[in-house]
């Protein structure tokens, strides 16, 4: 398996706008479908 | 007694590794400091992972979070937990880790702490908290008892 650099991972992601906000309400709801 | 966490020893929750992907700011800055040092341990588990990897997911694309599980499994140290249990937290318990970062303030919390004593002395934080405050020259030198070298691994390789 070729694992992929941070930098790459960095450089992909960051074309979004994401923000902590969405990322914790994703979780929430993730965790939640989960229990 | 609480065994001693291990000074070198790190969990961030799912939101923590997810944020260091998709939003950067804190979250990155504080796992900067973790993949700069050979020596600190990223002590992760399958569902803290699985987590992770759903955000991810859902507010990027399935391919990327595959790619970056893999990184992160690489970067990584393992630990089994019972699947009921908060994935941070059980990583935090097995790991003995004397940092668990997270944006939840509910896990933050004395109430957690309390929670978390007898089993290990963890200490909860915000990521910013610890990007602010790990100190890795004075860490190196209390557990290894040598002059601190410098960021010892590319954190963006």
């Amino acid at each position: 398996v070729v694992v992929v650099s941070w930098a790459a991972l960095f450089e992909r992601a960051d074309a979004d706008e994401e923000t902590v906000e969405d990322v914790r309400a994703t979780l929430a709801a993730v965790r939640e479908e989960g229990e | 007694m609480a065994p001693e966490p291990d000074p070198v020893t790190v969990v961030a929750d799912a939101d923590v590794l997810a944020a260091d992907l998709l939003v950067g700011g804190a979250a990155r800055a504080a796992l900067d400091a973790v993949r700069a040092h050979d020596w600190l341990t990223l002590v992760v588990s399958d569902p803290l992972l699985d987590d992770a990897a759903a955000v991810v997911r859902a507010l990027a694309d399935a391919e990327l979070a595959t790619d970056w599980r893999e990184r992160v499994a690489d970067l990584g140290e393992f630990v089994d937990h019972p699947a009921g249990d908060h994935p941070a937290l059980a990583c935090a318990h097995r790991g003995r880790a004397a940092h668990l970062l997270s944006f939840d303030e509910e896990l933050r919390r004395a109430r957690t702490g309390a929670a978390l004593k007898p089993h290990v002395e963890t200490s909860v934080k915000h990521p910013d908290a610890f990007a602010r405050l790990f100190d890795p020259a004075a860490v190196y030198e209390a557990v290894v008892g040598d002059e601190y070298p410098g960021p010892d691994r590319d954190p963006r390789a």
